[in-house]
């Protein structure tokens, strides 16, 4: 975690972007090297956001590597800058202080909405078998009486995040198409703040079901990756503890991002470093807790369309809720 | 070499760019190594079989002149396209610095590979690239690398390619001649590591991912391939690659991979001349340095 500027961020909106802000400023920005000519001149340093709400230390570890090797690739100081919630990455990559960012569909789709074609997802991950997708999960303990979405209506259920797309706009969206309204569904809507957070406090009772993520199978093969399946690794839970009762997805699969005011040159070198890495050295790309086999593949903003679309039916829908996701 | 090879070097603007098929001599080129350093330095793309005499910045071919438009813009320096008699000929323009990246093939690429890496390689297909495949055998069987694998029956997990031909190709290129396998079988995922256990086959040839998936337990205390030797990971061969010397710059070969894998998206008719030179190719892919080596990889 060396040389990271840990922020953290809870409040949604302007006001978390203006206090991410601020804390950045706090940190001290890294002055461009007199040195620096063309376009490494131009864009000075390299400032990648990281939301670490999930699985802070897998992601960390991650993004320090990058951070090395996108600093020796690029001649550029890299700096990572850590935000606790998605909003804080989204806000800072908005008002240009971040270069690039990794950060779910909808949050790109959040990005997107704000930036406009100054924001653009250059590369997502592809499993090895060609697969780019992954999977949102209504989850509940196992103890409990749950066996079917329906058991659930009037129940409180958690949400990670509103701009989570496994976590909340993707499974809002396709209840909607069952013909379930989430909003008047559930009896009570909790937003956790991520995804790990958000599982523990189902084991803790605090929720009757949580929406989660799963990859690395399908509802007819089932799942070995994920939220549970993380935490259990990790000791923290037992898998076996909970059931999942409903699915939603696949759904595209996070975006790397980068703001499109940066010179071409820059982004392109960006692209290339990144998707090199799982072919270079794929020891290290399985360290780095990527699947084993999988690459990365380039996306554009079509890619995330569907998305797009359903963040837009959201926004108005959002506006009768609480800050804090209950409703009013 | 490099008169024999017919490749000449073009600095400055386009037209005397396009004028000019004298070689560099050795110590110009020596001196500018890497195209980073040098970024007024025209990029010679050295490619067998394209149409014309000599590098040219405007080819007579629609799609080269599209290909050649779009990397001159994107590296915002001059590109020239220079026709090889051969492959080997462009290999010959890589190493003599007559060209900065070279279209080869495997024979090609073998008398140039201590100086030359492969830097971004064909994809022939949507979903299947060139996966990244492992073979798994008990440990109390005693196979310790692939050539102990003749009359070994394969568990397959999927009759997919990317679980059963790319596999294969993979061994293959190895140096295993698959033919000497014995019969197959094809089990489902979450069966196959009793199958092995159970002998219904001597070893699990299946892609990187899936045996991750088998041998990752929920559990942290709990081994689940305790038992299981794994003797291969490998890719298949590319049959070509786009190479450039080991010299070159970090910047310039990221450059040029993040350039290329969204050519096809980006600029069809640039792409067409891919297309062209590597034929049913429908992207690009990055690679491994050695991608065009055949049995004499990690």
């Amino acid at each position: 975690m060396k040389q990271t500027a840990k922020i953290k961020i809870n409040n949604l909106g302007a006001i978390a972007g203006c206090l991410f802000l601020s804390l950045l400023a706090a940190c001290g920005q890294p002055k461009a090297d007199s040195e620096l000519k063309g376009w490494r001149k131009e864009v000075g340093q390299i400032r990648l956001g990281v939301n670490t709400g999930e699985d802070a230390a897998t992601a960390l570890t991650r993004w320090n590597y990058l951070k090395e090797r996108l600093s020796r690739i690029t001649g550029l100081r890299t700096e990572i800058f850590q935000a606790t919630d998605y909003n804080g990455v989204i806000q800072a990559l908005a008002s240009g202080q971040l270069e690039m960012a990794q950060m779910g569909a909808s949050a790109y789709a959040n990005a997107r909405d704000q930036m406009g074609t100054k924001v653009e997802p250059i590369l997502t991950s592809r499993t090895a078998e060609g697969l780019s997708g992954y999977y949102s999960i209504l989850v509940v303990r196992a103890d409990s009486p749950y066996r079917k979405l329906e058991d659930l209506r009037g129940k409180t259920v958690g949400y990670v995040d509103f701009n989570s797309t496994s976590g909340y706009l993707y499974p809002r969206n396709k209840m909607l198409n069952q013909g379930l309204d989430a909003e008047t569904f559930f009896g009570k809507s909790v937003v956790s703040g991520g995804h790990s957070q958000g599982v523990l406090g189902l084991a803790n009772g605090q929720f009757d079901a949580v929406f989660a993520l799963a990859n690395a199978g399908t509802p007819e093969t089932g799942f070995t990756n994920g939220t549970i399946w993380a935490l259990a690794r990790k000791g923290s839970i037992k898998a076996s503890d909970f059931r999942i009762i409903w699915t939603a997805g696949p759904m595209p699969n996070s975006p790397y991002v980068i703001r499109t005011d940066r010179p071409q040159i820059f982004q392109d070198i960006m692209r290339g470093a990144l998707a090199a890495l799982p072919y270079e050295d794929p020891e290290r790309w399985k360290e780095l807790g990527m699947p084993e086999g999988s690459d990365l593949m380039p996306v554009a903003n079509i890619d995330y369309a569907e998305i797009l679309e359903m963040r837009h039916a959201e926004v108005a829908q959002r506006r009768g809720m609480s800050k804090t996701g209950e409703k009013r | 070499m490099k008169s024999a090879v017919g490749l000449g070097i073009l600095i400055g603007g386009a037209a005397l760019a396009v004028a000019a098929i004298a070689p560099v001599s050795q110590d110009a080129a020596k001196a500018t190594p890497t195209l980073d350093a040098t970024l007024d330095k025209a990029v010679r793309i050295a490619i067998a079989g394209v149409a014309g005499e000599g590098c040219s910045a405007a080819p007579s071919d629609l799609a080269a002149k599209a290909y050649i438009a779009h990397l001159s813009s994107r590296l915002n320096r001059p590109v020239l396209l220079c026709p090889a008699k051969d492959k080997a000929a462009a290999a010959n323009a890589l190493i003599s610095n007559n060209a900065e990246i070279a279209l080869l093939d495997t024979a090609s690429f073998l008398p140039v590979k201590d100086q030359a890496q492969s830097i971004f390689v064909g994809r022939y297909s949507r979903i299947d690239g060139r996966v990244l495949g492992v073979a798994m055998t008990l440990k109390a069987d005693g196979i310790t690398d692939i050539s102990k694998l003749s009359n070994k029956r394969p568990i397959f997990l999927s009759e997919a390619a990317s679980g059963h031909a790319i596999e294969l190709q993979a061994l293959s290129d190895y140096g295993f001649n698959t033919k000497e396998f014995g019969p197959e079988v094809i089990i489902a995922e979450n069966e196959a590591l009793e199958a092995l256990r159970q002998k219904r086959g001597d070893v699990l040839i299946t892609t990187a991912g899936a045996r991750q998936r088998i041998c990752r337990s929920d559990d942290p205390q709990e081994v689940l391939c305790g038992d299981i030797a794994e003797i291969w990971r490998g890719r298949p061969s590319a049959p070509f690659a786009f190479v450039a010397s080991r010299e070159i710059s970090d910047a310039d070969k990221y450059q040029l991979i993040g350039i290329h894998i969204v050519l096809h998206t980006e600029n069809p008719t640039a792409f067409a001349f891919i297309e062209k030179v590597m034929p049913t190719s429908i992207a690009l892919d990055p690679s491994e340095a050695d991608a065009l080596l055949k049995g004499q990889r990690r």
